[in-house]
């Protein structure tokens, strides 16, 4: 065996196998979220332009930022710390860091799916949203919210980091390790993954409802058309994460945030 | 006699001496029909069929799918490639299952690589393979509860055994609990997860044997692992119903030696273990 197929010196190092590659992929997830949050002030902020007329003071910014980017890193922990005995997590990412055969590819496909599966929800949910505004008596739009594309692309950018580390790392993954307690089956079966799916989606459909406030009238058909609609594309990202990994899910959320965000702005303008 | 519902069968009582009539170190636990295997020392697969030949139908090969690794050295692990591969060869369809510490991924990943012409051969050439036997689920765990179903529930314990992640298992089976030290130095830890316990998988060294061993080995043993008088103490303390030595270095001592060496110090129901002992 020639020399240059030995493992790298990480392998034997006298930490242990792989602790310095998961601090370091903690380290990544959390400069990501970071990233992720900074890339969302723009679009967070035309929004409230939109809603309200002016912006958000910057003192007030930076404590939301703080404490999202706190939610996020808890989320993450969470996650990381329970995935692996429930089959979820990012083994994907772990497999990255680790340099494990193959993983670079098996990562590149897991992005393809969920760019494929993630675009494919945009449009359904632009299709669906249009015949619902058709036949359905929707209020009108209280403000015509308005972004540039490129603030479409950075939010749609830090909600597919930030949301799946909080939504599917985090919340899925601990409903998920609740539900094996309740009925004492670990890994869980199949059934439980799809109820903490499941539940986790609808927390993701609750969590956008105060932007239905600042946009439209709250009533129970704007409510529920929100609910379903993010229920809906969280369940598909909760799927994507558990059969796929992290880095699909977030791939879907980003091309499906690309679409409605950034796409159809840019395409169908008001 | 009727054995009981959850039974230990050691198919590997060994070291990383080569001894012909010790396989390296692994565990099968036998509840309700369902097979759990703990660690994969080399010679397991051939060991569990001389289990199956015996009476142990459970060691089948096809039904060798959960594996639970204390951690990641060579003697735990060498069977790994067999008993993902085998198994595979004679027909099992089920992905291998195995928990063990970080690390545990890629250790399967690269043996997966290693063997890629010949996993391919086999998928792609005239002989009939099933395309799932030979994949892995790895779950890199962390301590506590590790894995539970109807038969057993499973906790992961942490072991003193040099700077990377070891694992102790406690299993907890319908009737009887079983604790598996894996390698480790003595530690507090131990003696609370096996008290009163049914089954201690302990490993061992001799301490006579250890004072003829050149001093930088006596350094390494003194800190990785348990001296015979040292479990005599920790045995003591734990008081499990049965001590069952294995993992037992020897360093020339007789099997009688070691467990006298144990009685100056503990004076329960003490076994040494032999490949294929059942308890």
């Amino acid at each position: 065996m020639g020399h240059e197929s030995l493992p790298d010196a990480t392998w034997t190092s006298t930490s242990g196998p792989s602790r310095r590659p998961r601090a370091r992929l903690f380290g990544w997830i959390a400069a990501a979220a970071v990233a992720g949050v900074l890339a969302t002030l723009p679009y967070e902020q035309s929004i409230t332009l939109s809603a309200e007329s002016v912006l958000l003071p910057w003192p007030a910014l930076l404590v939301a930022s703080l404490v999202h980017l706190a939610l996020v890193l808890l989320c993450a922990s969470i996650g990381m710390r329970l995935g692996p005995t429930l089959g979820l997590g990012a083994p994907d990412l772990i497999a990255w860091v680790e340099r494990q055969p193959h993983a670079g590819s098996k990562l590149g496909r897991a992005i393809r799916r969920g760019l494929l599966w993630g675009a494919a929800a945009g449009i359904v949910t632009t299709m669906l949203g249009a015949a619902a505004e058709a036949i359905l008596p929707l209020p009108e739009e209280l403000h015509a919210a308005s972004w540039s594309p490129w603030h479409g692309l950075l939010g749609a950018f830090g909600a597919g980091i930030n949301e799946e580390l909080i939504f599917r790392l985090g919340v899925m993954t601990l409903f998920a390790r609740l539900l094996s307690l309740l009925v004492r089956r670990l890994p869980p079966p199949p059934a439980l993954i799809w109820t903490a799916n499941a539940l986790a989606a609808l927390g993701f459909g609750f969590a956008h409802l105060p932007i239905l406030e600042v946009l439209t009238e709250v009533n129970h058909l704007t409510v529920g058309l929100v609910l379903a609609g993010n229920g809906l594309v969280g369940l598909l990202f909760g799927w994507l994460y558990w059969r796929s990994g992290l880095v699909a899910a977030m791939a879907a959320h980003f091309a499906t945030d690309l679409v409605l965000k950034a796409l159809v702005p840019l395409l169908l303008p008001l | 006699m009727d054995q009981p519902a959850t039974r230990a069968i050691l198919l590997g009582s060994g070291t990383p001496h080569a001894d012909p009539d010790r396989c390296g170190p692994a565990v099968a636990i036998v509840a309700g029909g369902e097979l759990y295997l703990f660690d994969c020392g080399p010679g397991i697969v051939r060991r569990a069929a001389a289990a199956c030949r015996a009476g142990a139908t459970e060691l089948e090969a096809v039904r060798l799918q959960r594996l639970f690794l204390t951690h990641l050295h060579s003697d735990h692990t060498a069977g790994l490639p067999d008993l993902l591969l085998t198994p595979w060869v004679l027909g099992r369809r089920a992905p291998l299952e195995v928990w063990g510490p970080p690390g545990t991924a890629a250790m399967l990943s690269h043996i997966q690589e290693a063997y890629r012409a010949d996993i391919r051969l086999r998928l792609e050439g005239r002989e009939p393979a099933n395309e799932t036997g030979w994949q892995a689920r790895p779950h890199e765990i962390a301590t506590g509860r590790v894995y539970e179903d109807a038969q057993v529930a499973i906790d992961a314990f942490p072991v003193r055994h040099g700077p990377a992640p070891a694992f102790g298992y406690r299993i907890a089976g319908r009737e009887r609990s079983i604790v598996i030290s894996g390698d480790t130095a003595p530690t507090d830890e131990i003696v609370s997860q096996s008290l009163g316990c049914d089954l201690l998988f302990h490993e061992v060294y001799s301490r006579a044997g250890f004072a003829r061993q050149p001093a930088d080995w006596q350094a390494y043993h003194r800190e990785m692992h348990t001296a015979s008088d040292e479990l005599a103490d920790l045995a003591s303390r734990a008081c499990p119903g049965l001590l069952v030595l294995y993992h037992q270095l020897f360093w020339g001592e007789s099997e009688e030696g070691l467990i006298a060496e144990l009685r100056g110090g503990y004076g329960a129901r003490i076994a040494s273990g032999r490949d294929l002992d059942v308890y």
